[in-house]
């Protein structure tokens, strides 16, 4: 049967709606069928009529429709109370975004009635005098305990209101899809996306359903269900996933083989085995997946993060991979994950084991280089290496072996230890030849030898020196090949040729190599820089093949204070204008009508601080240094009488004497000093030498050129007295962050020492030698250290200090020599300053 | 933590201490009466407050108040002047009583329905409590006080009878709003009441 069905509002002929209903009918049937109305049904009377035709193939046409039925009310206004304002729907619930109709219905259509939603007034349509409607289109959620809407009568106090419950749209399940790590069990996993849940109204609910077994399952969780496999027979699945809550439901499907969806558990019992060096045996277990499955996992090794090694390994039950090419005592990483062999769905869960290679002998020899000198007539040999790389060491170096043996006489080996800790050594030989080999040693073996051969025979020194230009890159050394058999060379330099020890370094260069380019992180401008290059025989001696010396780059302030002395007897000379607490640096070079000689060492000189030589005169200052800066070089007649029994070197309050010498300790940390040898020369390892400032006041009856003031070396060698002569070098004030500016003018300083110098003169007690003694009345021939004792002082007009004094005979080291018999050398052990 | 604590404190004001020694005094009682009810007044403010901001607009907005809003269930709190004078005492505590033995069971009421409309809200629902724990008391100390006094006490009775179930959300929250509103007149007028009886019976 066709029923045609009719709807009005408020009035039978206000038809709102027509509809068709078809149905079979049986006997004594009672038909239902329902109408969702927009407008609540209690805002306004509803009239529903319908009539009927035979809906049948059988019946042959013409079917008519019966008579319309009798129109019927629905009138739920009736059963309403008496209150003045009803608001319908009542806590209705719909989903967000949709489209709802509220209605008011007042009993007096007299009242002004306004209506508002969360606070906003809201206009809606009058349907009759006491009815209006408002359509709320794409209602948003704005809370789970609901929408307020209300309505009030002006006038009256009256409020009636609603609560709409606004859900938070059904999403379809995201990311749907299903896997088994055993075979027994199928889990499905999916994202539920936003929770639909309202008070008093559960969130959405899930159910699985399989199409080919027909089984159903409703879900214990939001977003993942178990589904157990029953047996081996069901291959293929076939799953919708089901959400559903009280306004509606989302599904999704998928359609698998259960094969291709195999995700392993995570490895277990992973270790390491058998660890050497090189090699480590790895093993591992994974779960079985059913009885004939294979896995393939993947065997990854990390060294400091990063994978280096990847391998692949098909296994049922039990992993196993020999590791190879490692490196000796490195910590490495090994981790295991696995899949399917067959059918790649997903790695498993990763399983990882830190592990450290056993240490193997050092793979290299060490990098050696030596230097020669003579300590008491004997040649000493230091040492030099450096340390192997990591990469080199294999483990950690325990010691150094040395073993020396003479080529000349044999006598058997001598073997030293050194600590790991040193990077050389000292040996004192004789003038025969030894070869030398020095080995790195680790718990599990020593390096390849590195051998050299050093003779007392030191073969041609007596090379010329010649200038050598830096260049942004460095200094460019080449040489020329002497001998035609050398395996190869090396230039030695030292990066901080004014400093204790001076850094000695060295670079090996092959035999076929006749330049290259010096390079240091080290390399200031305005410092001069000694390069020797070495040819290393067959027999790996090193014979001095060339001298180089430059600057990186001439500053030029050492240009602009050149002296030129034409008088070639004079042997002083007086620097004039220098700043007080500033540092000179001086040499002297001999010229002749062809050019002047070589550029040799410099001499660093400090000025004292002005305040020390003025306390009584009218240049006054505030800062006062700490008294270990300074400290003065006492003469015995100016000390005070309370300190003559204790006639040693001593801190002492500048008050209670006057000075004559100042002895300038400050100086670069690090700095050391070597005294005694009777080289001609000094090399880069003294250029910082403490140097005093004599400060002679000129006599009245003077007639010298002007106060003298010298820069005197320390011992009596010709080296010193050299250096006595007054060539200087002021060093930018730039350069020494620590010294004060100058104070005052030289002149005044001298004028200010002259008077107490000129009350004590006459009391000195010339001969006595003690530590640190300093006399004003040394020869003139000072530089001749034979003379001395036999010339009784005389005052001169412009004498020449001296420092007597006694060295400790442990710190005692030769200068390094370039021009003696013997090499070069950086002392290990250098006493830091005398006492 | 707190809000055991803050229960128990609660539990010794409201319950009459059973196993002393001596009896209380009717000045005891009225005085232990009284301090409740001031408790009682003390947060009143923060609970409605609490309860109108749960509730969403229009309840949530600055100043709201609907005095027109009754429930039939409730005895009115208000009272002339004359009439509240004029009444003796065994008549001014069974008011109370009444009331608050209706405030009981509609506190009751409000806390279901609450639990309903905002169960993600346990501060208002734990105010809730703490409101019909402390009416309760209050019902606890009146009977005791008429007892001292040897006053009839009233059998207590079911006062919110049909009138709940069915209602729509905001009609729940609206009756909330009534109860809870009442509740504070209440106590404002058991204050001035146990006021009286203090003044009465001195200790």
């Amino acid at each position: 049967m066709l029923f045609q069905i009719q709807i009005s509002r408020m009035k039978t002929s206000n038809v709102i709606w027509v509809g068709n209903y078809s149905t079979v009918v049986k006997r004594d049937p009672v038909l239902h069928w329902s109408w969702k109305s927009e407008l609540p049904l209690e805002c306004a009377t509803h009239f529903v009529r319908m009539r009927s035709r035979v809906d049948d193939a059988k019946i042959p046409e013409p079917r008519f429709w019966s008579n319309w039925s009798s129109w019927k009310e629905a009138d739920a206004q009736k059963s309403l109370g008496r209150d003045p304002l009803f608001l319908f729907p009542k806590d209705k619930l719909v989903e967000e975004g949709s489209n709802v109709t509220i209605c008011y219905m007042s009993r007096n259509q007299q009242d002004n009635i306004s209506c508002y939603l969360e606070g906003q007034q809201i206009h809606g349509e009058q349907l009759d005098s006491n009815v209006s409607a408002f359509k709320l289109n794409k209602v948003s959620f704005i809370r789970k305990t609901g929408t307020n809407i209300f309505c009030k009568v002006d006038q009256k106090d009256v409020i009636k209101g609603i609560v709409l419950f606004v859900s938070k749209v059904l999403e379809e399940p995201k990311d749907f899809s299903c896997e088994t790590q055993d075979f027994k069990t199928l889990t499905c996993t999916w994202d539920p996306g936003t929770d639909t849940s309202l008070p008093k109204r559960s969130s959405q609910s899930y159910t699985l359903f399989e199409s080919f077994s027909g089984k159903k399952i409703l879900c214990e969780h939001k977003n993942s269900c178990n589904w157990q496999v029953d047996s081996d027979s069901q291959e293929m699945y076939n799953f919708t996933l089901v959400a559903e809550n009280a306004l509606g439901n989302r599904s999704v499907s998928v359609l698998f083989s259960l094969t291709h969806r195999v995700h392993p558990k995570t490895p277990y019992n992973l270790f390491l085995k058998n660890v050497s060096g090189t090699k480590a045996t790895v093993t591992w277990k994974v779960h079985p997946i059913g009885n004939y499955s294979t896995l393939l996992c993947q065997l990854d090794l990390l060294g400091e993060g990063n994978v280096i090694q990847q391998h692949n390994v098909s296994i049922k039950e039990n992993g196993e991979y020999l590791l190879s090419e490692l490196e000796p005592d490195t910590e490495y990483m090994a981790r295991v994950r696995c899949a399917d062999a067959n059918h790649f769905w997903k790695w498993s869960g990763s399983i990882s084991q830190k592990f450290i290679t056993a240490e193997a002998a050092p793979s290299e020899a060490l990098d050696v280089w030596r230097n020669v000198k003579s300590v008491s007539g004997r040649p000493t040999v230091t040492l030099f290496w450096k340390p192997l790389s990591k990469l080199h060491a294999n483990g950690k170096i325990l010691s150094y072996n040395v073993t020396v043996e003479n080529l000349d006489r044999p006598s058997g080996l001598e073997v030293h230890s050194v600590p790991a800790t040193a990077n050389g050594t000292e040996l004192t030989l004789d003038q025969d030849s030894y070869q030398i080999h020095v080995t790195a040693l680790n718990s599990a073996g020593p390096s390849p030898a590195s051998v050299i051969v050093v003779s007392g025979d030191p073969g041609n020194e007596e090379v010329e020196e010649e200038r050598v230009n830096g260049t942004e890159d460095g200094f460019s050394v080449s040489w020329k090949p002497q001998s035609g058999k050398a395996i190869g060379y090396v230039v030695e330099w030292c990066d901080h040729p004014q400093d204790l020890p001076c850094d000695l370094q060295w670079k090996n260069l092959s035999s076929n190599t006749t330049s290259t380019v010096i390079s240091s992180g080290a390399f200031r401008p305005g410092v001069r820089y000694n390069f020797r290059i070495y040819e290393i025989s067959t027999e790996r001696m090193a014979y001095l093949l060339e001298k180089k010396a430059g600057y990186l780059k001439e500053l030029d302030k050492s240009a602009c204070c050149q002296h030129r002395i034409d008088n070639p007897e004079q042997k002083t000379f007086v620097m004039e204008n220098l700043q007080p607490e500033s540092v000179y640096e001086f040499l002297v070079t001999p010229y002749t009508s062809a050019g002047s000689g070589p550029l040799d060492a410099f001499t660093k000189v400090t000025t004292p601080d002005e305040y020390y030589l003025v306390e009584k005169g009218p240049y006054t200052h505030t800062h006062h240094p700490p008294h270990d800066r300074l400290r003065f070089a006492h003469h015995d007649h100016l000390l005070p009488k309370k300190s003559v029994e204790n006639p040693h070197l001593t801190i002492m309050n500048v008050s209670d004497c006057v000075p004559d010498a100042i002895e300038v300790i400050h100086k670069p940390e690090g700095s050391k000093i070597q005294f005694l040898g009777a080289s001609k020369s000094l090399t880069e390892t003294e250029f910082t030498k403490p140097a005093y400032l004599y400060l002679l006041p000129a006599e009245k009856n003077y007639s010298g050129p002007g106060p003298c003031i010298c820069f005197e070396n320390l011992t009596y060698n010709e080296a010193a007295a050299d250096s006595g002569s007054c060539g200087h070098f002021p060093v930018t004030p730039e350069a020494l962050p620590g010294q004060p500016g100058p104070l005052t003018s030289p002149e005044n300083l001298l004028k200010a020492l002259e008077k107490n110098y000129m009350n004590s003169l006459g009391e000195t007690a010339a001969g006595e030698a003690s530590l640190n003694y300093v006399s004003q009345l040394a020869s003139q021939m000072s530089g001749d250290k034979d003379s001395l004792p036999a010339n009784p002082p005389e005052p001169v007009l412009c004498s020449e200090y001296k420092m007597q004094m006694a060295i400790p005979l442990g710190l005692a080291s030769p200068p390094p020599a370039e021009n003696s018999g013997l090499s070069s050398t950086t002392p290990l052990d250098q006493s830091e300053h005398y006492r | 933590m707190s809000c055991q604590l803050a229960i128990l404190c609660l539990l010794t004001l409201l319950l009459p201490p059973l196993s002393r020694g001596a009896p209380m005094s009717p000045a005891e009682r009225i005085t232990q009466a009284y301090n409740l009810a001031l408790s009682m007044q003390e947060n009143m403010s923060t609970l409605l407050q609490t309860y109108l901001q749960a509730q969403g607009s229009p309840f949530s907005d600055p100043g709201f108040s609907a005095p027109e809003l009754q429930l039939s269930s409730l005895p009115p709190a208000d009272i002339s002047f004359k009439t509240w004078n004029a009444l003796d005492d065994g008549e001014r505590l069974s008011r109370v009583q009444g009331a608050f033995l209706a405030l009981t069971q509609h506190l009751q009421l409000v806390g279901d329905d609450q639990r309903d409309l905002n169960p993600d809200n346990p501060i208002l629902l734990a105010q809730l409590r703490d409101a019909r724990l402390r009416a309760q008391g209050m019902l606890g100390n009146v009977a005791a006080i008429m007892t001292a006094l040897g006053l009839p006490n009233p059998r207590a009775e079911d006062t919110l009878g049909l009138v709940p179930f069915g209602a729509s959300a905001f009609e729940r929250k609206c009756r909330g709003y009534i109860v809870i509103r009442e509740y504070g007149h209440w106590t404002d007028r058991a204050v001035r009441d146990l006021a009286l009886f203090k003044a009465k019976y001195p200790s």
